[in-house]
């Protein structure tokens, strides 16, 4: 048995190894000059974060690149991130539903909910969806302004020295946040209404259509935008929603379906499939949209993902 | 629900086609394998197959977005080939290994899987448009299947076929007798090796609908019900075909319809088929041997009363005394058939009732001789056997019961046989 | 005129050990032999090497002075009972007619000839009446007289049978040898692989021992003696195998 006996001692020896290792690495990286460390979710939230903060905060993404928001799950060095960050901003309304991230985020001591802050403000402006909320409140500039003020406020709590310096940074955040807003309306006001259709992978641009493709005053502004995929990209896809979108595309005589940048594009390209076989001629925009995922300032991709559905459904075939 | 417009309608006759033709191959094969007894089998193959899908998805997303249709044939490729590896590894680890079966599948399809899993979390880190093809793939997504998809699942489920019908000789000699089979010139290794090849490729292209996890479900299910209802290969062969069918077509209306996944709706439907055909069977079915079981009961409770009656006739009351359960029932049906009679407050044989009651005595006292004279029983004992034996032996063996103890007269308690009755 | 069976120096192993070896004998045409030796000895790797079913290390096999795939369509094979799933769906008739199988070409449909040669055969073992009922019905006997009509069906010149006295009733085992005497006195070859020492002779002219080698091969006078089945039957082969299981671990490095 002497051989089992010297196996197991290596291997105890190797474990021990290991776990002092890695306690070594917890050890605290406190800087000289402090920064309030703040971890977003989401790019979208993040962008304001730094905006608002200045030098004063470090803002961090949790959900980067071209990830999915909705089932992200937490990886390797995100444990660390959010051990370290002072405060922890996220969207809420079930936008991050994977659930290393909602545990994460209902024990982490300072987390703030921008989606359910909007919510208390302006509670009748939360679009739901049978008995789901939408959660993609960013796409309206009009209402993710009103975040800008609570995410200043929690951070002046953390950093009181800062405080002013957050106010008058969240001022002018705010203020280019309704010009642009008034840009983008003016844009899409550009498209003759019944043009001013959008049709893309999955139900992220609802606030869009109802803040900037519905006509003024309109009441029913939901055909403005459709998608087949619901709420969240990942669930099972049925034939029942391609055959809705289909019957949709015919009624309203739409041609340009738009692609977003990290979502699949098998659903658009069957309703393009199909849609040749029933005689409609439809067409995929060459530009992708960003839906979930935000790359480059918030500000930018929202006035990219005008500028796209602007020249698509201008220039599109005048017939 | 107008049932052709499944068929016809650009969006539904993929996805509704496209099922049907993907279980039809995977059924046909499955009866291949519940003959060979490796069913288990098609489980590890199509959890082998995973890591390949994923790593043909990860090549192509190098190529740029433009290439996301291309999707299936990547996949497909992927699929083939570490299925393929899967196959292989198993077969080293029982041949050189000396591992037993059910542990080297467990072993390639923990591993394959588990490989397969880690890939694809790393491709949706990598490239996360594309991890959404690698979803799909655990559960299946019928609902975005294309023409060009139906065209090439339709061949492989034609190769499938045409196999299945060249081949249906040299395959029922081989999976009846394989040694057999070889002696008189069948080659069997290539036809083996030509079936594994069609079987990678059912498994690897019904994926697509009904998903890697649940795919096996797919060629078990219809071979299982098949084998209830036929006792001949070549319509266990048609009536799988058929339930793998029906469960492709059924599933994804049904799916359709309730806004529910694809593969677990066909499973399900294919499951359905396999416990009627294991409840239903008119042969082996559970139901029906319950039902001849209480039939059975039912004719020895008439045959005891009968032997009864045989020796005295009896009132209600002496009959419920020895016979009491369902004594009126019993009574009834025996009056029916015109065995007995009822003559004031007593029951008495009539003639028919009479002969009938004779053999079964006859029977009985047989039986009790045979165990004395030739298997050496003790006179005490026989009885009990006789009282069971009495209701079960057929006219061949009274025949040879009778010539084995010479036609005898008298049984081991000095009692008299009937005569054989002489219609 | 030539043997029936006729084997030189063949030697038959898998992972490194050999099984059988040097094995050389001839068996005329015409005669019933039987095959004896221990468990372990060699006589199925025998019957299953000559028919190709295990490949053969080294050597020469040859039927009626022809190699097995010439001759092959003269030879019929009777496997142990065991090696079929008896729970199979097929019936009696069916089973015999895929002797015929070896005969017929790609998609060349069974031929009222087969089917009547079926019936014959069927009649011949007694089973005429079992034709329509699945085999899984059969008892043991009456199993091991299906195999032997499914054999008959491929009129061959030699029937190599594999224990098919073992686990049967004394009735089916008396039908069957006066059917493979009768076919002997036709001038048919029976090789079968016997267990049972006290019916030998009885049944056979000539006996083959094996044991790993061959001990002897001829007709029952001269080689089914005392000394011979000490020799076939004796402890000093099991001395052997436990060596070569020892040799053979320790060169994979166990």
């Amino acid at each position: 048995m002497s051989g089992l006996k010297k196996f197991l001692t290596i291997l105890l020896v190797l474990v021990s190894f290991i776990c002092v290792g890695c306690g070594r690495g917890r050890a605290s990286k406190q800087e000289s000059t402090r920064q309030v460390k703040i971890i977003s979710t989401i790019a979208q939230i993040a962008d304001l974060v730094s905006e608002i903060g200045g030098d004063r905060v470090q803002s961090l993404v949790l959900v980067r690149g071209e990830l999915n928001p909705h089932v992200y799950e937490l990886v390797k060095g995100d444990d660390e991130k959010i051990q370290q960050a002072d405060l922890v901003f996220y969207n809420g309304l079930g936008l991050e539903h994977g659930a290393s991230v909602s545990a994460m985020i209902s024990s982490h001591p300072h987390a703030l909910a921008i989606g359910d802050s909007i919510q208390t403000l302006h509670p009748e402006k939360i679009l739901w969806k049978g008995n789901t909320q939408d959660p993609h409140i960013w796409m309206d500039i009009s209402l993710w302004k009103e975040a800008v003020y609570p995410i200043a406020e929690a951070i002046a709590i953390a950093d009181p020295e800062g405080a002013p310096l957050y106010r008058e940074r969240a001022k002018a955040l705010k203020e280019k946040m309704e010009a642009v807003d008034a840009h983008i309306f003016d844009s899409m006001q550009k498209i003759a209404p019944e043009k001013r259709y959008l049709v893309t992978s999955h139900d992220a641009f609802r606030y869009f259509a109802r803040r900037y493709l519905a006509v003024a005053g309109e009441q029913d502004w939901e055909p403005r935008f459709q998608a087949p995929e619901g709420l969240a990209p990942d669930a099972q896809l049925n034939p029942a929603d391609l055959q809705r979108i289909m019957d949709h595309l015919h009624r309203y005589q739409i041609v340009m379906l738009f692609p977003e940048s990290n979502v699949s594009r098998d659903s658009i390209r069957k309703l393009l499939d199909a849609g040749k076989k029933m005689g409609l001629k439809l067409k995929i925009c060459n530009d992708a949209l960003h839906g979930d995922s935000f790359r480059g300032h918030y500000l930018d991709a929202m006035q990219h993902n005008a500028g796209s559905i602007l020249q698509a459904l201008q220039n599109e075939g005048n017939s | 629900m107008d049932l052709f417009f499944h068929f016809t309608d650009p969006i539904l006759r993929a996805p509704t086609i496209g099922c049907i033709l993907m279980c039809l191959s995977a059924s046909l094969a499955g009866v291949v394998l519940l003959f060979q007894r490796k069913l288990l089998i098609s489980e590890t193959i199509s959890h082998a197959a995973y890591p390949g899908a994923i790593g043909g998805i990860f090549l192509l997303s190098f190529l740029g977005p433009d290439f996301e249709r291309f999707s299936f044939i990547a996949v497909l490729v992927g699929a083939l080939f570490s299925s393929w590896l899967g196959l292989q590894s198993i077969r080293w680890l029982e041949r050189k290994w000396k591992i037993s079966s059910d542990a080297s599948l467990c072993f390639v399809l923990a591993v394959f899987f588990g490989v397969g899993v880690l890939l694809a979390s790393g491709l949706q880190q990598v490239q996360p448009m594309w991890a959404q093809q690698g979803h799909i793939l655990l559960f299946g997504q019928a609902a975005t299947l294309t023409d060009e998809h139906m065209v090439m699942y339709g061949l492989m489920s034609l190769a499938c076929f045409l196999f299945i019908v060249f081949a249906f000789r040299p395959l029922q000699a081989i999976l009846f007798d394989r040694a057999f089979a070889k002696s008189i010139g069948i080659p069997t290794k290539f036809v083996e090796r030509i079936f594994f090849i069609l079987l990678l490729v059912s498994i690897v292209a019904g994926i697509r609908s009904v998903g890697v996890i649940l795919i096996s479900g797919m060629l078990i299910a219809p071979a299982v019900a098949a084998r209830q209802f036929s006792n001949q290969l070549k319509t266990v062969f048609w009536l799988a075909a058929m339930f793998g069918a029906f469960s492709g077509w059924i599933g994804s209306i049904l799916s359709a319809k309730f806004s529910l996944p694809t593969g677990p709706m066909i499973v399900l439907v294919g499951a359905f088929f396999a416990v009627a055909g294991l409840l239903g069977s008119p042969k082996r079915g559970v139901v029906f041997r319950l039902i001849r079981q209480a039939a059975f009961h039912l004719r020895c409770m008439e045959e005891n009363v009968l032997k009864g009656l045989w020796k005295t006739e009896m009132d209600r009351h002496a009959l419920k005394r020895l016979y009491p359960s369902m004594l009126s029932f019993v009574l009834f049906r025996l009056t029916r058939h015109g065995w007995i009679q009822k003559k004031g407050f007593v029951f008495a044989l009539t003639s028919d009732g009479r002969t009938k009651a004779s053999a079964i005595v006859r029977l009985h006292r047989l039986w009790e001789l045979y165990l004395t004279e030739q298997m050496g029983r003790d006179p005490q004992c026989v009885h009990t056997s006789a009282e069971e034996m009495e209701h079960v032996l057929t006219p061949e063996i009274e025949e040879r019961l009778t010539k084995l103890l010479s036609d005898p007269k008298q049984d081991p308690h000095s009692q008299p046989i009937p005569e054989r009755s002489s219609l | 005129m030539k043997s029936a069976l006729e084997m030189d120096q063949l030697s038959v192993g898998y992972d490194r050990h050999t099984v059988l070896w040097d094995v050389s004998f001839s068996i005329p045409a015409g005669i019933m032999c039987c095959v004896l030796g221990p468990n372990g000895a060699g006589k199925s790797t025998l019957l299953k090497t000559a028919l190709g079913l295990i490949r053969k290390m080294s050597g020469k096999i040859d039927f009626f002075g022809e190699p097995l795939e010439i001759s092959r369509s003269r030879i019929a094979y009777v496997p142990q009972r065991e090696s079929v799933d008896w729970d199979f769906p097929i019936t009696s008739l069916d089973v015999v007619l895929m002797g015929r199988y070896g005969k017929l070409r790609s998609m060349q449909k069974l031929r009222k000839a087969d089917r009547e040669a079926a019936q014959n055969a069927l009649e011949l073992v007694g089973m005429s009446a079992y034709a329509k009922h699945q085999i899984g019905e059969l008892s043991g006997g009456q199993q091991q007289r299906l195999f032997l009509a499914r054999a008959l069906v491929q009129n061959p010149d030699l029937f190599l049978l594999d224990e098919p006295f073992a686990g049967i009733d004394l009735a089916t085992e008396k039908i069957l040898v006066d059917l493979l005497k009768k076919l002997s006195s036709q001038g048919k070859t029976i090789i079968v692989v016997h267990h049972d020492l006290p019916t030998v002779p009885e049944y056979f002219d000539w006996a083959l021992l094996i044991n790993r080698h061959l001990i002897a091969c001829g007709p029952l006078s001269e080689v089914f003696h005392r000394e011979n089945l000490l020799k076939t039957y004796g402890k000093t082969a099991s001395l052997f195998d436990e060596a070569v299981k020892l040799s053979a671990k320790s060169k994979i490095g166990l």
